[in-house]
């Protein structure tokens, strides 16, 4: 049973390694078929979805509509879960889905139909929607204010120092699941993507959990990692403890070099050719 | 920009409502016959020697309150098919419903049959009848394989079923004389002289719940256009949105098409030329695409009956006129 | 060929054998001949003479796919030469003993083929049947539906063609007879105006289906003295609206069907016009179902059709 704590962790594996399903699985769309999924210590399949929803959003992949909504139509859409059964959007509504639009520069695009848009820019209002919809009301805030219920998830192995929001048990911290964020994006897109991420992660306490195969996304964004191999975990914890030459021959059958990057003092892997067969894992 | 959606809906609703309103009050005092208004509504003369009256309240006035309801409840069950199937090409006959409803209807013609049905006379309930089993069918064969709705196989499954029961259908063809023939081409083609209000009186409870059900449904079909899982990432009981919506299309289409027989494109055209003209949030585009429809048949209605006076052209035929070049503009346009 | 006598006495056998081989070649050539001649008659008589011989003799062996038509064989004394009739055929009783090859939309030609006919009665539509009777060399005698006046023309025109000229010329003068002393009966009376409907849905008042001012119902309608309310409608049948209805205010209605109704039925079905208690014919009951396949088929009975049609008509002048 996979548990992730208020912090960035990524999902790292091959293709068909079973990252999607495990993204799925945490979020409760699909039911597991041993263990169970917990979110603020209480089961989740016994949580009815709407209570689930406003506090987890995912991310997916690629998202295509069926029909023209605007941009800011699309993040409202996020406050479903927050709304009764025939209720309409009030202003606070309308306020934090802006916001959110702001918090991914998109909020220019408001008005424009979602799919006139790029790639990137579709996937910073998607993230824009699912801020939207993990995002409290004003109402929920005070009433919720008093409770110290157990933090949102945790990982098998803490990461060790880089969890500056830690400190506090706060059961209103949303958790946000993004599935291959950047697997449909140019370059450029990529690195919006990441540090927009990183701001959010910064400006207010949230948990991100990432499914990625890519390696230095993965290793520039992520503090802690579980990599996933054919279904099953063969490792979890800090980035830099986990993400070794050794664990890469085995996830990608990849000969690779780990460097720390000066400047931004990333990891960086330089893959350098192919492992042979037969090599030890 | 504090809250454009309800001021939109309001906006919106007044504009389409009006035309509705308008349709409702105007066709009546048109048709093939001129008659005199004064004569019709002086209620000193005795109903039964009124011509004029007869003509206003039992010729023109049933027809066009048909006109509106059938209109509504066609543009209204398109939206929610085109919905719940993601697909802006979807019709509420997609999925079988028309099908059955023919094969009932002749059936009850080819046969004779004479029974009524909760004071229902035989071809309308048999195409009530028809068009529920098929609907039945259609979703036992979505069903067989899923624990919710798969969209894909309940499309599978609906063209599957009109294809069937079309073959049945010429097969109960082989069985009628020329005067059942022609009367079930006419029947085919849309029908909206009722000449009395039972088949309205029949057809309203159908038509209040399925309205209901669409509009509890506004939100979660545009939650729906995400696709399923993301829907249901977002809080929303997917299965049981989907199952509603098509139930309650179903529903509608069935009742719609007892009442005035398969007319076509209503459900295309409208939802289409709503949602250019309002967007595609279904909280507006579903009260506006039942409004406009009804306006809409309504006038189509008034031109089949008019235009060439004492014949009179099956209203199918105005709207296929109407929509096919409308749909062949929209599929040319699309990307 | 000259026969030479002169015998050699040493080539007397010589010239025997040489008589023997001419002899034998004048049989060949006399039984080539022959054979050429027996074979040229054969050809001629199977394919020339054959064909128009059958056609000139009455006809033994016919199908009727039209049951007017069928009527009518019966009526001038073609019945015994009927080996099979339509889908549709119930009169005279003794159709229902003979097979049924189906009709105008499903003829069943391996059916009709293997009877054998010498004369196939087929509708003037059903162009691909004739074009494969044709084929098969069987005549046909081709139908054609229109008014009451080529009633008693197409009966003429069938007697002739299966032996019964007279019968037929007498009972087609027996109905223009009866025909116009009807029309006399009611020619300084007056028409009122009549509402003919040939069909609509189970008790209700939907999918009215009337006769328009073309075709043989209509000119039965005229015939018996009354005035067809869509006799401007130049289509032998008109969807008739509500309104159209209420409009025409029709004196008297007449619903023709070719099955009859229980009374409690008939009562029922008759009920459902008193919706439109506006029209005349309603208001002063004057509305009649006829259930008298007599009224709808136009054949040998059609005079007593009229007839029928005529008595109603008189109770609402």
């Amino acid at each position: 049973m996979q548990v992730a704590e208020g912090g960035l962790v990524g999902i790292l594996g091959p293709n068909g390694s079973g990252k999607s399903t495990l993204l799925r699985v945490l979020s409760g769309t699909v039911k597991p078929s041993s263990g169970r999924v917990t979110l603020d210590g209480a089961d989740l399949a016994r949580q009815p979805r709407a209570a689930i929803a406003r506090r987890m959003a995912v991310v997916p992949q690629e998202t295509h509509l069926a029909f023209d909504y605007t941009a800011l139509e699309v993040v409202l859409m996020g406050r479903y879960p927050h709304l009764a059964a025939f209720e309409i959007e009030g202003p606070e509504d309308v306020a934090i889905a802006r916001e959110a639009l702001s918090a991914t520069g998109t909020l220019e695009f408001e008005d424009r139909p979602f799919e006139t848009l790029s790639g990137g820019e579709k996937q910073r209002v998607i993230i824009a929607a699912a801020l939207a919809q993990v995002h409290p009301r004003a109402l929920d805030v005070a009433a919720r204010g008093s409770q110290l219920a157990a933090r949102g998830a945790q990982v098998a192995a803490h990461g060790s120092s880089a969890e500056p929001r830690d400190a506090t048990c706060d059961p209103r911290t949303p958790v946000l699941l993004l599935d291959e964020p950047t697997a449909a994006l140019d370059l450029a897109y990529q690195l919006e993507v990441a540090s927009l991420l990183r701001a959010l992660q910064e400006q207010q306490p949230m948990a991100i959990v990432i499914s990625t195969h890519d390696l230095n996304f993965a290793a520039g964004l992520c503090r802690s990692l579980v990599l996933l191999k054919e279904g099953q975990v063969i490792a979890a914890g800090a980035t830099e403890d986990v993400l070794t030459p050794d664990r890469i021959r085995t996830l990608y059958g990849v000969e690779a070099d780990v460097h720390r990057h000066g400047p931004t003092g990333r990891l960086v892997i330089v893959p350098t050719g192919r492992s042979p067969v037969g090599a030890k894992p | 920009m504090t809250t454009p959606l309800g001021r939109r809906l309001v906006t919106t609703v007044a504009i389409f409502g009006l035309m509705a309103v308008g349709a409702i009050v105007l066709a009546p005092l048109v048709g093939s016959t001129s008659i005199s208004l004064g004569r019709a509504f002086d209620f000193h003369v005795p109903f039964a020697d009124n011509t004029d009256a007869q003509i206003f309240f039992i010729a023109r006035l049933p027809r066009t309150l048909a006109g509106a309801l059938v209109g509504a409840m066609l543009a209204s069950a398109g939206v929610v098919l085109q919905g719940l199937l993601r697909n802006p090409l979807a019709t509420p006959f997609t999925l079988g419903v028309s099908a059955g409803a023919a094969l009932g209807a002749m059936l009850a013609i080819t046969f004779g049959w004479s029974f009524a049905w909760l004071g229902v006379p035989a071809a309308p309930a048999a195409s009530f009848i028809g068009s529920m089993a098929a609907v039945g069918v259609v979703y036992a064969l979505a069903r067989a394989r899923h624990r919710g709705i798969s969209t894909n196989v309940l499309l599978l499954a609906g063209v599957t079923m009109n294809a069937f029961f079309s073959a049945l259908i010429l097969f109960v063809q082989y069985f009628a004389n020329f005067a059942e023939t022609y009367r079930i081409l006419r029947w085919l083609m849309g029908d909206l002289d009722i000449s009395s209000y039972e088949p309205l009186v029949t057809a309203l409870p159908l038509a209040v719940v399925s309205l209901a059900v669409f509009a509890w449904l506004a939100r979660p079909l545009n939650l729906l256009s995400l696709g399923p899982e993301s829907a249901e990432t977002h809080g929303l009981d997917v299965t049981r949105a989907q199952r509603a919506a098509f139930f309650s299309a179903s529903l509608a289409t069935g009742a719609a098409v007892s009442v005035g027989g398969p007319i076509g494109f209503i459900g295309i055209i409208i939802p289409h030329l709503v949602r250019l003209l309002v967007g595609s949030d279904h909280r507006i585009v579903l009260p506006a695409s039942a409004l406009f429809g009804a306006a809409f048949l309504i006038a189509c209605d008034l031109v089949a009956r008019t235009v060439m006076a004492p014949i009179e052209l099956p209203v199918g035929v105005i709207t296929a006129l109407i929509g096919g070049p409308f749909f062949l503009w929209l599929l040319v346009r699309k990307r | 060929m000259t026969k030479d006598i002169a015998a050699r006495s040493s080539g007397l056998a010589a010239c025997r054998a040489e008589a023997r081989r001419v002899r034998w070649r004048e049989g060949v050539w006399l039984g080539a001949i022959l054979l050429t001649v027996l074979v040229t008659f054969v050809c001629f008589v199977v394919f020339v003479l054959e064909p128009s011989a059958r056609s000139s003799e009455r006809p033994t062996r016919i199908v009727s796919l039209i049951p007017a038509v069928t009527e009518m064989l019966f009526a001038i004394g073609a019945g015994p030469q009927v080996v099979a009739v339509s889908s549709f055929d119930h009169f005279p009783p003794q159709v229902r003993r003979l097979p049924s090859v189906g009709a105008l939309v499903d003829p069943d030609v391996e059916r009709i083929l293997s009877l054998r006919p010498d004369l196939v009665a087929i509708y003037g539509s059903q162009t691909d049947l004739r074009t494969q009777l044709g084929r098969a060399r069987i005549p046909v005698y081709v139908y054609r539906h229109a008014g009451l006046a080529d009633v008693p023309a197409t009966i003429r025109e069938l007697g002739a063609r299966v032996g019964h000229a007279d019968a037929a010329a007498a009972l087609a003068r027996g109905i223009e007879t009866r025909l116009a002393a009807i029309r006399a009966r009611n020619a300084g009376r007056p028409h009122p105006r009549t509402l003919i409907v040939m069909g609509r849905e189970a008790l209700s008042l939907r999918g009215i289906y009337a006769s328009g001012g073309v075709g043989f119902i209509h000119d039965m309608v005229e015939a018996a003295g009354g005035t067809n309310v869509f006799a401007d409608v130049k289509k032998e049948a008109v969807q008739a609206t509500a309104e159209l209805i209420l409009s025409r205010r029709p004196d008297v209605i007449i619903e023709l069907r070719a099955d009859p109704l229980s009374p409690d039925m008939l009562k029922r079905e008759m009920n459902v016009w008193s919706a439109w208690n506006s029209v005349p014919a309603v208001k002063n009951r004057h509305v009649h179902l006829i259930a008298d396949d007599r009224t709808v088929v136009p054949g040998p009975r059609v005079a007593e059709g009229v007839e029928i049609i005529a008595n109603r008509l008189d109770k609402a002048r």
